[in-house]
């Protein structure tokens, strides 16, 4: 029990484990964009805010939403989250305090920032420590307004926290701002003139920045044009460090500036190589993004040179550098193919998915979701929307993992159908051996020791208000070998027993009865040969009747094996097909680029979507394989009932037959 | 549309705690789904949402269903905190679930910071009595110390299953009109106080 004690504390040192990046702080904020602010607290009520804070100011507002969420697991509507226009009138720009102006501007030094955001990281868990101590003992008044815009931003961190942030749940490492822009340019702007050249209305602008940083899901169709262009500008401006990071910009500039196109289209390539994942992954997006842009230069009038003029300031790189990345897109980042974001489900979403692969697909998503509000959560910012969410994407999940199970269980029923069809039609092909079968037995029938254990055996199963019968039946059998005595003598008793053992259950007198009765008999049938030769012929039923069914059983296992067998080596060549058809366009392992397109490895990396095809054929697989596995099992099972099932019957139709007599 | 947010059921909020294995997952299951599970399968967090009439009026419920296992316990606080009702489960069959219901206690107090936050104790697997391991006397004797009710269920055989969450919504329910009030004395609330008359009716 200690232990539990200790791990129940509040402190919880696994939390980070679990979640990493839990306690990152962001600490390189711009000066830029003080006109709009949304960081409106101090410094120093950073702390404070980071205990357990539970409420918003604005929940008496929210409660209402909350309680107006419709009908058992039917969907919800959040009018907060569904439409920006609404949320907007109810947000309010706060101005910058006096503190938080001076800490901008203590932020210039942009040499000093990484050793800071390591400081601050440091600091916010020596504070959360201390904090959640003081949590203890605060009262219920300590309740301020705690905003994950102003502690957690996704605008102007580093790039790697923005990701953390900002996750897109599918598995692609690059913001969803950004994704969201690059998404919704594809669609609405390729052929649109000008594209990225006009700047949009500011305020809309910061709108859509100000709901980004407080992770709200964003509607960017009802904007227009140059406003999602100017949001992702803004994301890149805002960026403490550029995209090529200050270790390399310099010899991207070197390497752009190379005369000779294969040299250049190699050291460009070596350096895209070294930078961090996250920028590699974000690089990649915008670049073959433009690149798009370009191809359409015919309509959007946009081409390398115009893009590289509008976009130098903002990436911080040459003009020459921006068009030798864009001449070079398309080596230099092969894999990359732009898929659009499906966000995950909500719980206004009309329905769940309905195929094993669309459930667990959907599933991820939400735990990858979860997982960011817990960490939220654990870096001390709450709001009672944040707690709804919560609720809502658990209940979600485990809505979705019933369904999974149902679903599974479905198709495992339907399998299992069609295995029993497969079952009858071999059941009618073994009658015939059978028959040949059966002569053979019959001639080597004789007063073996096996034949009674057979017919004890069945007879257990039988139900014990039959007691009667067994032991009529029982008279019968035992007399047939008369041999070797000693032996059935034992065989004999043994049989009384397990009629004794099955009516004492049921009826304490029956038992008395039974026995009495088999005594008599025992003696009494010596001399009916008569009988013994029914008996006989009862034994034989019973003994073909099981051969028949461990026949049938057996040769139907066999044949699933086979078919087992050809259904995995099927699903080989479909994955090698699936391999084979799609290698010219990657060498490396195509499994790679499943979760996270890479583009690290100098060749042709593999299409994501053959990626993603094949890590769904290789899921398929081992689905198909685990079902396949329950199946022989339940099969099996269910052989055996039947087999035991068949037996009786016949015997009872054979008594009533011998009643009849 | 205020008429039609009037109209809106009250949701209740309630979460499941106690260690792993005492039964937390088959009460819930059983009151929502009527169905009994007898592998146990440890529960990282699942939550659930149901429509019940209580007293009349229809009401929903939220149920979270937390992990029982130290494992996931981490992530535990997240959901304390948000809980409005608490069903604190032990087994009558082991005795080291019922020293653990203290932690649980102690833990939910300090995250809701509230003596008098609606909670019920709960002995499961009273179906079980030939292996009872926690007398009725000693369960008692902690649920009056708690000043809270002490309640024994199956989840096996439903007994007292729905008890436990109906009599956990009605506390959760006074605490709810009770919080209203106070709210309105201080005439803070209009929307409140209208929720507070449909209420009454
Ligand atoms: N006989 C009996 N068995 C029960 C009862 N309630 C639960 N069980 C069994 O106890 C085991 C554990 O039950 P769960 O509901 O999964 O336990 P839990 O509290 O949810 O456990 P965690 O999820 O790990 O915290 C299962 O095998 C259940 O079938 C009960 O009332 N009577
Ligand atoms: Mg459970």
């Amino acid at each position: 029990m200690a232990s539990a004690r200790r791990k129940m504390e509040f402190e919880s040192p696994d939390v980070e484990k679990d979640f990493p990046g839990l306690y990152a702080s962001e600490s390189g904020r711009k000066s830029n964009e003080s006109d709009f602010s949304d960081d409106a607290h101090e410094r120093p009520s950073k702390k404070d805010l980071l205990i357990g804070k539970r409420k918003d100011k604005k929940d008496s507002k929210k409660d209402r939403g909350y309680a107006a969420l419709e009908g058992e697991s039917s969907p919800e509507e959040d009018p907060e989250t569904k439409s920006p226009s609404k949320s907007k009138k109810s947000k309010s720009f706060k101005f910058p305090s006096k503190k938080e102006k001076r800490e901008k501007s203590r932020e210039k030094d942009s040499k000093e920032k990484d050793k800071e955001i390591e400081k601050d990281k440091k600091k916010e868990k020596e504070g959360k420590v201390k904090l959640k101590l003081k949590e203890r003992k605060k009262s219920k008044h300590g309740e301020e307004c705690t905003d994950v815009t102003d502690e957690l931003p996704v605008f102007g961190v580093p790039l790697a926290l923005a990701v953390e942030r900002s996750r897109c749940h599918d598995g692609v490492d690059i913001p969803i701002v950004i994704r969201d822009c690059i998404d919704y340019v594809q669609e609405n702007g390729l052929n649109m003139e000008a594209i990225y050249k006009l700047s949009g209305i500011k305020s809309k602008v910061q709108h859509l920045r100000r709901l980004y940083n407080q992770r709200e899901v964003v509607q960017l169709a009802d904007f227009e044009p140059p406003v999602v262009t100017s949001l992702l500008k803004q994301f890149f401006r805002e960026l403490p460090e550029p995209v090529l990071t200050n270790d390399l910009i310099a010899r991207f500039e070197e390497a752009a500036a190379i005369k000779e196109v294969g040299a250049r289209e190699t050291e460009l390539k070596m350096l895209v190589d070294q930078l961090p994942t996250c920028n590699r992954h974000i690089l990649a997006w915008l670049m073959v993004h433009l690149d798009c842009i370009t191809d359409h230069e015919k309509y959007n009038k946009m081409n390398a040179q115009n893009l590289a003029i509008i976009l130098s300031p903002v990436l911080q790189m040459s003009h020459r550098l921006i068009t030798a990345i864009l001449c070079h897109c398309k080596s230099l980042f092969p894999e990359v193919k732009l898929t659009r974001y499906i966000p995950p489900l909500s719980a206004g979403s009309p329905s769940l998915p309905d195929t094993v692969f669309g459930i667990t697909d959907e599933l991820r998503k939400q735990e990858s979701l979860l997982s960011q509000i817990h960490q939220e959560m654990n870096a001390g910012y709450v709001s009672k929307r944040r707690e709804e969410q919560l609720w809502e994407v658990q209940r979600l999940i485990t809505q979705l993992k019933r369904k999974l199970r149902t679903v599974q269980r479905a198709q495992e029923a339907v399998q299992n159908q069609r295995s029993l069809d497969e079952d009858r039609c071999s059941n009618k092909m073994y009658d015939d051996e059978f028959h040949i079968d059966t002569t053979l037995q019959k001639a080597r029938l004789g007063s073996e020791d096996e034949t009674i254990t057979s017919v004890v055996e069945s007879r257990q199963i039988m139900p014990p208000n039959d007691t009667d019968r067994i032991v009529a039946e029982t008279q019968l059998s035992i007399e047939i070998p008369s041999e070797p005595m000693d032996n059935v003598e034992a065989n004999s008793s043994q049989v009384i027993e397990d009629v004794v053992d099955s009516t004492e259950i049921e009826e304490q007198h029956n038992y008395v009865d039974a026995s009495g009765k088999t005594e008599n008999t025992i003696v009494q049938s010596v001399a009916e040969t008569e009988e013994e030769l029914q008996g006989l012929l009862q034994e034989e039923t019973v003994l073909q009747l099981e051969h028949r069914e461990l026949l049938s059983l057996q040769a139907d296992l066999q044949g699933r094996l086979q078919g087992e067998r050809a259904e995995i080596e099927r699903l080989r060549q479909e994955l090698a097909a699936a391999r084979t058809k799609y290698s010219f366009s990657g060498e490396d392992d195509s499994s790679e680029g499943s979760s996270s397109p890479s583009h690290s490895e100098g060749s042709d990396g593999d299409d994501p979507e053959v990626a993603a095809r094949i890590a769904e054929l290789q899921k398929e697989n081992l689905i198909l394989q685990q079902n396949k596995a329950n199946l022989v099992r339940r099969i099996v099972e269910a052989r055996e009932a039947c087999l035991h099932l068949r037996v009786q019957l016949s015997l009872l139709q054979l008594s009533q037959e011998s009643k009849q007599l | 549309m205020a008429k039609k947010l009037n109209q809106q059921p009250a949701l209740h909020k309630v979460i499941m705690v106690g260690s792993g294995g005492v039964g937390k997952s088959a009460l819930t299951l059983q009151f929502m789904y009527d169905e009994f599970v007898e592998d146990y399968e440890p529960t990282k967090a699942d939550s659930y949402r149901k429509k019940v009439v209580l007293d009349g009026e229809e009401v929903q419920i939220d149920i979270l269903d937390t992990a029982g296992q130290e494992d996931y316990a981490a992530i535990r606080d997240n959901y304390f905190r948000s809980g409005e009702g608490f069903l604190c489960v032990f087994s009558i069959t082991e005795d080291d679930s019922f020293q653990a219901t203290q932690e649980f206690r102690e833990q939910i107090l300090r995250v809701k910071n509230d003596e008098n936050i609606p909670f019920l104790l709960v002995g499961n697997k009273s179906d079980l009595d030939e292996k009872r391991k926690v007398t009725l006397a000693e369960a008692n004797s902690r649920a009056q110390q708690w000043n809270v009710p002490y309640v024994e269920t199956s989840a096996k055989t439903r007994e007292n299953v729905d008890k436990v969450f109906y009599d956990l919504m009605r506390e959760i329910r006074s605490r709810k009109m009770e919080d209203n009030k106070t709210n309105n004395g201080r005439g803070r609330d209009k929307s409140k106080r209208k929720k507070l008359k449909c209420v009454i009716l």
